[in-house]
């Protein structure tokens, strides 16, 4: 249609990229899984190629340089390829994990790719039929890292051109869960009369302005227990009247966390249904993969997870299902025993043993405990520091397994 | 918190039961064995903390009661409240009714309880005999550690935790160790990690085979345009070389081509036109030229014939001696005719001549005369002899018979008289046949005998048949013995074979007796003198002789008429000899007259006759026609000399030659006069002819010598020689020029024109061409090879990246890694976790430790003196490696397991009391004991029932007991006489 221009935004493809947080799977999951980020970008294009878009946006993070594979850039170029069969042109722009000075692998793109080339704003005008179409600004981060505020530089410079598309990966100054690039406040945006902000860098689909259309679309593939539900594009279709934005799934699989009370489970069997039935969920039409917290008042349930109960029962459900073709897999399931009153209490006996032992555990460090281990040398190779929540929760669940053994499976044991 | 009643609906054996509790803080309950002093006491518990479902049937009452009851408490805080369980109402959870009259759940009874739950309190604040009856059990060393961890936590099992921990642990992790799960999976990870850096590194190498690449990609382009240069240079000058020999042609021509002055008046088609105008002249010239030779050729040969010609009086001569000629013609003819035909005659005549052969020769003829009677006498001579002879040849043929007869009975005489028997033998032979016929008379009955021996020999062989048959007979009775043992049967062979032996013989003997009869009668008579063989032999021999003496006698007879015979014919003999000798002489005669008859037999002479008369006549025919042959040679001789005569005037001398030569002369001389005549004639007409036509052609000729002339002049010559040396040299000019043209388009085929004329002015040397082209291939030959090798690397190169593209190792390996790390993260935090309770477990037993130890130490201690009624005065916590000490009155050290079982006891409930005492200085829930005095003298009974009836002014003590002594002893408390069972003395 005259007057308007379509076109897809993605970001954060982190193609080939290790998933986090996944220990153990079986090995056609596990290829599945490795090869879900391409399957995702392949989904894009084929999206791009089935709307008939007029180009596609990509913001920053394309790859991680850090782990960077050559498969990677390989399977980028190869899509540009079939997008430029298609007429279909890519703007991208490089963000802090695939800054150009980082990457290892010269790859040649196809014509119908423009990349952004450092971090001045510049931009590119796209034309249809003779006609310019649009104005795409954007940068790219050449080192690992940009402090500056890049929102404030835009400037619109053709006001010929009807459509003008800005690029920036960065997160909102406020934003303080990840690391902050490219900080900008929304004021900053909303007011350079961009009719489009794409952005990228927040892995969480984010609208964050309806007008104009300030947008984070997420990533295309959700590569941790955090990076849960639908991942994917947006389709945005731009004419005088605004912006229309849709937003397409990409994800080849998705991850999934789910909490389940199972406190009135009392034989094994009863849980290994409850399980089940919670984690198929017929409307979800990809595989999963699940995060399963199950909580629980029953105390016969921690005794469960002592003897290794819960995890035969969560391999046995992975056994069945994981083999189906839309496969459904728990890479990870905690019981969250909530000793009603029961903490509480202790903690205020003062003079019980476990109220001695919450009372320690609240004060004490355990980095000397474990530095056996994270700081054995060969080990500490492969270990991540521990983050502070990461101990508490370690803490958490000795002080859990403690109380449990010294208080309950104890005592019924007697 | 104090138990003021407890209200049983059910409860194992108790039913409807109500028990008080409100009396005394201290309550003893009494109860002899299975009076159900532990129900009780399960119950209490049951009422507080609730039992899951399967306690709780363990403890469903019997009698169908339904389980459950109520216990009333009475709290400080709010005043009294009841709390109700059932198992069969909620599950067996609590509902509580205060004061208020509010209903209140579990959870509120559990913030009552302050948390206490159901294991804590049973460590805390009851214990039973039975719990000293598990320590009995245990090891004496563990005795401290164990009262201790009971002490401390309420629980026995803090060892169990730290084993089953370090267990864990070390499955998990060990820092030198190998196989524990942590340990592989670092090796795991130090593997992959290796292969990841090595795909790394390849990885890495991807950038700087790219650049190469691009390197490689620049630099065949460069070679690919030096390639192209250096062809394009080849090729010009390849084109060069083979343009070479048109370039040469080239300055050539052009050199040639400067010869030439720059024009010649020489105008295009002058050439074409001299060239008609001569065609037309030509034949013109040719012509009138012929005519001419023609014209002088005809007066020359006119002249010429008028020379050679005869006069005419000679003419005419001629023709009269060519009349004349006609008659000697004639006469030769007739001469030839008759000289052929007296040949033919001759030849005739000496054909007949050959025939008669006879040796007379055509000459002879003339010689030969006939006389009329010659022919007679040679006739009748021929008669005659043919007489005589036939007379002699009669006489021969009969001598010859009469010869031959003679001769025969001669040899027929000869022969029989050799066969004639001498006279003696004659005489003996007759006397011999005589005396034979008297022998004969004599011998008549000599033929008897003859006979006898026929039936002699007929005799013996019917003898020798019966012998045989009786033979067979016998011998078939023989047989018919063997078979049947019969005596008649023997008897019978025996008859028959003397039967037959017996006629044998007899017959034998017969013949015998005759025979020697007969010869007896033959010896009668003696041995004759002549033989009848000897008397026919005679006889046939006499006979014989008697014939041969007829036959001689008759042969004697014929001799002597032959002899006659002879006589005769030798007289008539005598008579032909006398004719012969006459007719010799008659026949001499005629030989002398006509010898030639000599050769001729007489009986021919009159055949040869008649030939001869014909032959001779023959002869004189032939005479004749030589004569008219020799009047006709007068004749001829006659002509000839006329003819001869003529040759001889005309040429002055006679010419040699026949007359018909001559004759054939005299007809050339009159043919070559006419024909000469003719010939003038014809060349006058001829001679006339030519002269016309002569002017004809000058006419035409005019012409087109005047169209020649116009020509000249335009070439500016005078002469044709000089007008065709012009047209050479225009024309050569013309030729040299085309040539340049077509030279120079087709070198422009090869160059562009600018090209062109930078190459007409360039000095091409061949082989400077060569040596350059030979550079320019070689160059192209190390730029080409140069480029397939870089080619083949670029090509290598392009593999390997597009391998190096395709290649999923890295990426999967960085996978795998990943997730391994991942794993180890999770083991190293269920690791952590472990460690952490471990060192919480240790730290908080150490603290605990510190901090209620002494205190539990001291109370133990007061208790432990007080229920020992103070033979021990202190009591030691155990130390490291030591037991729990207990120091006697009198400063003896005695470590727990020297203690008696009694003391042990006492000990261990002084450990429970402090320690309830000290823990449950908050809680106050009430104590309950249940036997745990079993072992306790009267004196210790009644000091612990003093201590706790101390500590039950604090806290509500509730004694389970049987032993009487104890209830004895309580004096501040209440005694509840458990039912049925309670007696009291």
């Amino acid at each position: 249609m005259p007057g308007q221009i379509s076109f897809l935004h993605a970001a954060d493809l982190h193609l080939d990229s290790p998933f986090k947080g996944l220990a153990r799977v079986p090995e056609a999951i596990f290829k599945e899984i490795q090869e879900s980020t391409f399957i995702a970008l392949n989904r894009l294009a084929n999206t791009a190629i089935d709307k008939q878009v007029d180009f596609v946006l990509l913001v920053g993070d394309l790859f991680d340089n850090e782990k960077q594979s050559l498969k990677a850039q390989i399977r980028l170029r190869d899509v540009f390829k079939k997008l430029k069969h298609h007429h279909i042109n890519v703007y991208l722009s490089y963000g802090n994990h695939d800054y150009r000075n980082g990457n290892k692998y010269p790859i040649e793109y196809p014509e119908n790719v423009f990349i952004f080339p450092d971090e001045t704003i510049r931009h590119f005008t796209y034309e249809k039929n003779g006609q310019k179409q649009a104005a795409i600004y954007g940068f790219s981060y050449e080192n690992r890292a940009v402090h500056e505020n890049k929102a404030k530089q835009f400037t619109i410079n053709d006001d010929t051109v009807p459509f003008h598309i800005a690029m920036l990966h960065g997160s909102l100054r406020s934003n303080t869960e990840h690391d902050v690039y490219a900080p900008f406040h929304l004021t900053d945006l909303s007011s350079k009369g961009v009719d489009y902000w794409a952005l990228g860098h927040i892995h969480k689909r984010a609208v964050l302005s309806e007008k104009p259309p300030i947008v984070y679309p997420g990533n295309i593939q959700g590569r941790n227990r955090k990076e849960s539900g639908e991942k994917g594009c947006y389709h945005v279709v731009l004419s005088k009247s605004g912006a229309k934005l849709s937003f397409v799934p990409l994800h080849a699989l998705r991850f999934n966390t789910i909490t389940k009370d199972i406190s009135q489970c009392k034989q094994p069997h009863e849980l290994e249904t409850v399980i089940r039935n919670t984690i198929i969920d017929r409307s979800i039409p990809e595989a999963q993969l699940i995060t399963l917290y199950l909580t629980s008042t029953n105390p016969v349930h921690w005794q469960w997870e002592t003897d290794g109960l819960i995890d035969d029962l969560t391999e046995l459900i992975n056994e069945s299902l994981s083999q189906q073709t839309k496969w459904v897999y728990i890479y990870q399931c905690r019981l969250n025993s909530t000793r009603n009153g029961i903490d509480k209490s202790m903690e205020e006996q003062g003079q019980h043993f476990v109220g001695e032992l919450m009372r320690h555990t609240a004060n004490v460090s355990i980095q000397p405990f474990v530095k056996d281990l994270y700081q054995h040398r060969e080990a500490r190779k492969y270990l991540e520091r521990m983050q502070d929540h990461e101990e508490e929760s370690i803490k958490k669940e000795a002080q859990q397994y403690l109380i449990r053994e010294l208080l309950h499976n104890g005592g019924e044991s007697q | 918190m104090i138990v003021t009643r407890a209200t049983i609906d059910g409860f194992g054996k108790w039913y409807d039961q109500s028990i008080d509790f409100s009396q005394d803080s201290l309550t003893c309950l009494y109860g002899e064995n299975e009076s159900g002093k532990s129900t009780l006491y399960q119950f209490i518990l049951f009422m507080l903390f609730g039992l899951p479902p399967k306690k709780r049937a363990f403890f469903r009452p019997k009698t169908g009661a339904k389980m459950g009851g109520r216990l009333t408490i009475y709290d400080e805080e709010i005043g009294e409240y009841t709390i109700e369980r059932f198992d069969a109402a909620r599950n067996g959870a609590a509902l509580c009714y205060t004061g208020d009259g509010n209903k209140h759940d579990e959870e509120w009874l559990k913030n009552r309880l302050q948390g206490m739950t159901f294991p804590t309190y049973q460590s805390i604040f009851s214990f039973s005999a039975a719990d000293l009856f598990v320590l009995n059990e245990m090891k004496e060393e563990d005795l401290g550690d164990v009262l201790l961890s009971i002490g401390l936590t309420g629980s026995r099992n803090i060892q169990a935790i730290e084993k089953r921990l370090d267990a864990q642990l070390a499955e998990l992790f060990k820092p030198y160790g190998k196989k524990p799960i942590i340990n592989k999976q670092i090796a795991t990870l130090d593997e992959l990690h290796t292969s990841l850096s090595a795909y790394e590194k390849d990885e890495a190498a991807y950038r700087d085979k790219k650049e190469k690449l691009d390197t490689l990609e620049t630099e065949i382009g460069r070679l690919k345009i030096k390639l192209h240069e250096e062809k394009s240079c080849l090729s010009a000058i390849e084109k060069k070389l083979h343009a070479l020999p048109l370039i040469h042609q080239y300055h050539h021509y052009a050199k040639q081509l400067a010869v030439f002055p720059d024009a010649i008046p020489f105008p295009k088609d002058v050439r074409d036109r001299y060239n008609v105008v001569k065609e037309q002249l030509l034949p013109l010239q040719s012509e009138y030229s012929g005519l001419a030779a023609n014209l002088t050729k005809y007066r020359a040969k006119t002249e010429q014939l008028k020379e050679t010609k005869a006069d005419e009086a000679t003419y005419k001569q001629v023709k009269q001696l060519l009349e004349q000629s006609a008659a000697f013609l004639d006469i030769e003819k007739e001469l030839n005719k008759l000289r052929e035909a007296q040949k033919q005659k001759e030849m005739q005549i000496t054909t007949l001549l050959n025939q008669l052969n006879t040796g007379i020769t055509l000459p002879d003829l003339a010689s030969i005369t006939l006389t009329f009677h010659t022919e007679e006498t040679w006739n009748s001579l021929a008669g005659e002899t043919n007489q005589l002879e036939l007379e002699w040849n009669q006489q021969e043929q009969e001598e010859r018979v009469a010869k031959r007869q003679r001769d025969e009975l001669q040899t027929q005489q000869e022969e029989l008289k050799s066969h004639l028997l001498p006279e003696q033998r004659v005489g003996e032979l007759t006397a011999t046949i005589r005396a034979y016929q008297q022998q004969t008379d004599m011998m008549n009955d000599t033929s008897n005998q003859r006979e006898w021996q026929q039936m002699k020999s007929g005799k013996e062989k019917s003898a020798n048949t019966i012998l045989a048959g009786s033979l067979i007979l016998a011998m078939l009775n023989g047989i018919g013995l063997l078979f049947f043992d019969n005596k008649p049967m023997l008897g019978i062979m025996l008859i028959t074979l003397i039967i037959g032996f017996g006629q044998w013989f007899f017959r034998k003997h017969s013949i015998k007796e005759t025979e020697r009869m007969l010869q007896w009668r033959q010896a009668q008579f003696p041995e004759p003198a002549i033989t009848q063989k000897t008397y026919e032999e005679a006889e046939s021999l006499l006979a014989f002789h008697t014939k041969n003496e007829t036959d001689l006698a008759v042969i004697q007879d014929q001799l002597q008429s032959v002899d006659v015979q002879f006589l005769k014919l030798s007289e008539r003999r005598n008579a032909l000899d006398v004719k012969q000798d006459r007719i010799n002489q008659q026949m001499e005669q005629q030989y002398d007259n006509y010898p030639f008859l000599c050769d001729i037999d007489i009986s021919y002479w009159v055949p040869f006759y008649h030939s001869l008369k014909n032959i001779l006549q023959l002869h004189e025919e032939a005479g004749q026609m030589e004569h008219q042959q020799s009047k006709l040679r007068q004749k001829k001789a006659a002509l000839e000399q006329n003819i001869n005569r003529f040759f001889q005037e005309r040429n002055g001398e006679a010419l040699s030659g026949s007359v018909e030569a001559k004759m054939i002369m005299l007809e050339n001389l009159a043919r070559d006069y006419q024909q000469a005549n003719d010939l003038i004639a014809q060349y006058n007409g001829w001679i006339k002819e030519n002269i016309e036509e002569q002017e004809i052609v000058e006419q035409k000729m005019a012409v087109y010598q005047k169209e020649r002339e116009r020509l000249y002049q335009a070439a500016d010559v005078k002469t044709e020689e000089a007008f065709f040396q012009k047209a050479k040299e225009w024309e050569e000019k013309q030729k040299i020029s085309t040539r340049l043209a077509e030279i120079t388009d087709q070198l422009l085929s090869i160059f562009a024109e600018e090209e062109l004329e930078r190459i007409k002015t360039e000095l091409l040397i061949e082989h400077e061409l060569k040596e350059e082209q030979e550079t320019h291939t070689a160059a192209i030959q190390r730029i080409e090879s140069e480029l397939d090798a870089k080619r083949q690397e670029l090509a290598d190169r392009n593999a390997d990246l597009a391998r190096m593209e395709s290649s999923v190792t890295y990426s999967s390996t960085l996978h795998r890694f990943c997730m391994e790390q991942e794993q180890l993260a999770e083991l190293a935090r269920k690791w952590a976790v472990l460690k952490t309770a471990k060192e919480l477990l240790a730290d908080t037993k150490r603290n605990y430790r510190e901090k209620y130890i002494t205190k539990v130490i001291e109370k133990t201690s007061a208790y432990f003196a007080e229920l020992t009624n103070n033979a021990y005065k202190e009591v030691f916590a155990p130390t490291e490696g030591q037991l729990f000490q207990v120091v006697s009155a009198n400063d003896i050290h005695y470590t727990v397991n020297e203690l008696s079982q009694g003391t042990t006891d006492q000990l261990y409930v002084s450990l429970r009391i402090a320690i309830s005492e000290v823990m449950s200085e908050k809680h106050r829930l009430p104590f309950i004991i249940d036997d745990a005095f079993v072992h306790f003298d009267l004196y210790r009974t009644k000091n612990i029932m003093r201590i706790l009836t101390k500590i039950a002014e604090s806290q509500q003590v509730i004694l389970l007991t049987c032993k009487k002594d104890l209830k004895d002893t309580v004096y501040n408390g209440e005694i509840v006489y458990l039912e049925n069972t309670v007696r009291i003395s």
